[in-house]
Order: C-alpha cells, then structure tokens, then sequence
C-alpha cells in the first residue's frame, strides 16, 4: 500500500474543490488576533479603571457657595476681553418669535438639570452674559453626574440663586440634582410652574434640556458648546481664564456669551448701551438669524 | 468547514450587519422609528447614540457603518465566486484591510462606549461583535485564500 507523504496530502488539499480546515493553514497574518486581544484587553483596563476611579470621586453638592475668585472672576471681565473673544463661528440661538419694539425687560427661561453635562456647559455663557446685565447673588457651585457622559463637568448652578437687574427678569428652573437617590433616579429638585410649562412646551416641544428662552424670541436647546471643552478643569480654573480670555475655555464660555448677550440686546430694545454697542456684542448680533433669512 | 461555507457566514454576517448599519442610521434621521432598545441603565443605546463620539466628520457611524458592510458583502460575494481557486492577492489583501479598520473602529467606539460615555449600546454591540467574527475569520482563512 502506497504510503501518503506530506506532499502529496499537500497536493490533494490544494485540489480539492471544497477546501477543508482553512484554519490549519494560516499565514503571517495570525499576529493579527493577538494584537486585537491585546487592544481589546487594554480597553477593558482603561475601563475597570475608570470605573474604579469615578466610584471613588466625592459626590457633588450644590450647595457650596461661589467661591469669592470665581464670583470676582464673573462680574469682571474687562470689555477688552468681551471684544476680543467676539461671537465665534456657528450661530447658536434660533428665531423662534418675533422681536418686541421699543424697549422691554427681556424675559430669560432656563430650564435644565443639574446631572446634565450639556446644562453645566450652557450655564457658563448664560452667567457669564447675565452679570452684565445685572448682578447674581446665592449662586453655588455643582457638577454634572459623576455617572453620566462628561463625568463631573465643573458648573454654577442658579438652584438658589437671585437676579437682579434692570433689563433682564431671569427664570431658572433645575429639574432634577446630579446624584442618583436610592432608586436609582436623579431627585427632583424644582418642577416648571404652569406658565413656564407653557413655554417650555410650545418652543422645546421634544422636551429637550438644556433648554434657553429669551424674550420668546430666541432660543438655545442643547449647549452652545461641548462638556469636553471644560473636562480637566475645576470651577477656580475656569472661572480664572474668563478676565484674560485666552484660554479655550475662556474664549468658548466669552463667545457664546456675547452671543446671549446680543440676543437680549435685540430682544429689550439694546439695554445698556455699553454691553449693547460693544463690539463683542455687535459682532455676535450678525450672528442672530433674523426673520425671513 | 469549507472555504466556501465560511464566505458564506462572511455574507450572512455582513447583510445582517448592513441590516442593523441602516436601521440605526434611519433611526438617526426620521424621528418617527423608535430606537427599540433600553434607554436607562449601563445598556443605554439613546445615550451612546446621541453623544459625540457617534459620529465622525460630522457623520453618524451608522451611516458609516453601511458603507463598511456593503463593501463587506460586496467582497464576501467576491470570494464566493471564486471556490477552488486561490483568491487574486488584491482581493484577499483588501479584504484584511477591510477587517482590519473595522476591527479598529471597534475598538475606538468600545473605549468610547466603556470610558468616555459610560453606557453601552445593544446594537452597537451586535455589529462590533459581526465585525470582530468576520476579522477572525478573514485572518484564520487568509493561508487558504492563498494557496487555493
């Protein structure tokens, strides 16, 4: 009987018009699937330490009061700074009404949540332009869920805050607070009056947050900008990049808020002029879509 | 297992992936197809789907998620036309290249997944798992390709 060699098992293999066993026969290719199980593993790594990581972070509050730098930092931002930063690219607020004539209070409503990372970006620009309008008192520092995307993004929060000002009547309405109770859920905190329910309904009627109104007029649902921008940052950080604005932070944070800035300016008939007729200002008002454009 | 039955799962998983690739990405642009999927919790497809990280060049990974399947299918259905011979190097060298940039991207959307967003999406998990089997079986089937 005539022995197989490897041979011609070799040469039968080749022939065969089923070829069976593909996996017996590998090229130099295989150092491929270690290296996948090597990234794969390495993920897994990142992510357990990760995990690790966030679960030992100190829950936020939102009662800390402002700090005074961070507060001092927010009230005075030389106009130099305002008008260097100018208004960005991409315009942020949508027409959503129609401008009053003359001159008005401008109506703000904010609706949003403390565990929303998009909400802890959006409050920067809205203080930022808001103090100069008027002045902030009993604002607190707080912070996006630990848990959620952009963990613990750094951010002020108006729960408690009071506004005063001439030109600007603020609402401000935190849903919900940034760490889960014992079901699971985020606590509410504050629920939307009837009338701001109203509002909230007609121009955010997917419910989205963050949600800004100003003067039924102009809108901003969604940040201006991403959580990313402030990731690695603490609220002093932040807050101590603003005067100078030149930081990306900083310069993200002065530009979307000279954008706000402009869409109360068009909203309470330009009050005041100093904010109004800056040139941060302006800049950002050819930014403001118009009605019919 | 033949050659010809593995391109055969190659196809079998690629139009499956293709399938999941265009109802995501339908999913993305008419808001009346609901995302079947949990919406709270670690599997949280609404939370993954709607970060930053699903989408590169201002397009959503769905959307390039058909256009890798279909290349996949298009090859799959390339190697089946050819059983019993050796597969033309360009064909097999495209499609270890194929396998291997979606097996990257698997890895890339995982960490964002796992680290950046902190939730897993269901479906997501399903294609990068047809991405993964058909990158073992691409490289696992390449010395065959070779020698026919």
């Amino acid at each position: 009987m005539q022995k197989e060699t490897r041979a011609t098992i070799r040469s039968r293999q080749r022939r065969a018009p089923g070829r069976t066993g593909p996996y017996r026969r590998t090229t130099g290719l295989v150092w491929l699937l270690p290296a996948l199980g090597a990234a794969l593993a390495l993920v897994a790594v990142a992510a357990a330490v990760h995990q690790q990581r966030i679960a030992s972070r100190p829950a936020v509050v939102s009662q800390t009061p402002i700090p005074e730098d961070v507060a001092r930092n927010l009230s005075a931002i030389p106009g130099a700074t305002w008008d260097r930063a100018g208004a960005g690219k991409d315009a942020q607020l949508t027409l959503v009404g129609t401008p009053p004539a003359g001159k008005v209070t401008a109506a703000v409503l904010y609706v949003g949540a403390e565990y929303c990372p998009y909400c802890a970006a959006l409050r920067w620009p809205v203080v930022a332009a808001l103090e100069r309008f008027g002045t902030f008192t009993g604002l607190a520092l707080s912070a996006s869920a630990a848990d959620d995307i952009f963990p613990s993004t750094p951010t002020l929060t108006m729960l408690h805050a009071q506004y005063q000002s001439p030109y600007v009547t603020v609402q401000s309405v935190e849903l919900q607070g940034n760490t889960r109770d014992a079901s699971g859920q985020y606590p509410t905190l504050q629920r939307l009056t009837s009338s701001q329910t109203a509002l909230f309904s007609h121009y955010d009627p997917s419910g989205n947050i963050p949600f800004l109104l100003i003067g039924s007029t102009y809108a901003i649902t969604g940040a201006p900008f991403s959580p990313a921008v402030l990731q690695g940052m603490d609220w002093h950080a932040i807050a101590a990049g603003l005067p100078l604005g030149t930081a990306p932070a900083a310069q993200t944070i002065l530009a979307a808020a000279n954008q706000i800035s402009a869409a109360l300016c068009a909203v309470n008939g330009g009050m005041p002029a100093a904010v109004c007729q800056s040139s941060g200002v302006r800049d950002a008002a050819r930014l403001l879509p118009r009605a019919g454009k | 297992m033949t050659l010809h039955a593995w391109d055969r799962v190659r196809l079998a998983a690629s139009l499956i992936g293709l399938g999941i690739a265009v109802y995501l990405a339908v999913q993305h642009y008419v808001a009346a197809v609901p995302l079947i999927c949990s919406t709270s919790g670690t599997i949280n497809c609404e939370r993954v789907l709607s970060s930053p990280a699903a989408s590169w060049a201002g397009i959503p990974v769905a959307v390039w998620g058909m256009g890798w399947f279909s290349v996949a299918v298009i090859l799959a259905i390339c190697s089946l036309l050819r059983p019993g011979s050796p597969e033309p190097p360009w064909l097999r060298w495209v499609g270890v290249a194929w396998a291997v940039s979606g097996t990257a991207a698997v890895v890339w959307l995982l960490y964002n997944e796992l680290i950046v967003i902190g939730s897993i999406c269901a479906w997501c998990t399903v294609v990068q798992l047809l991405i993964v089997g058909l990158f073992v079986i691409q490289v696992l089937t390449d010395g065959v390709r070779a020698s026919g």
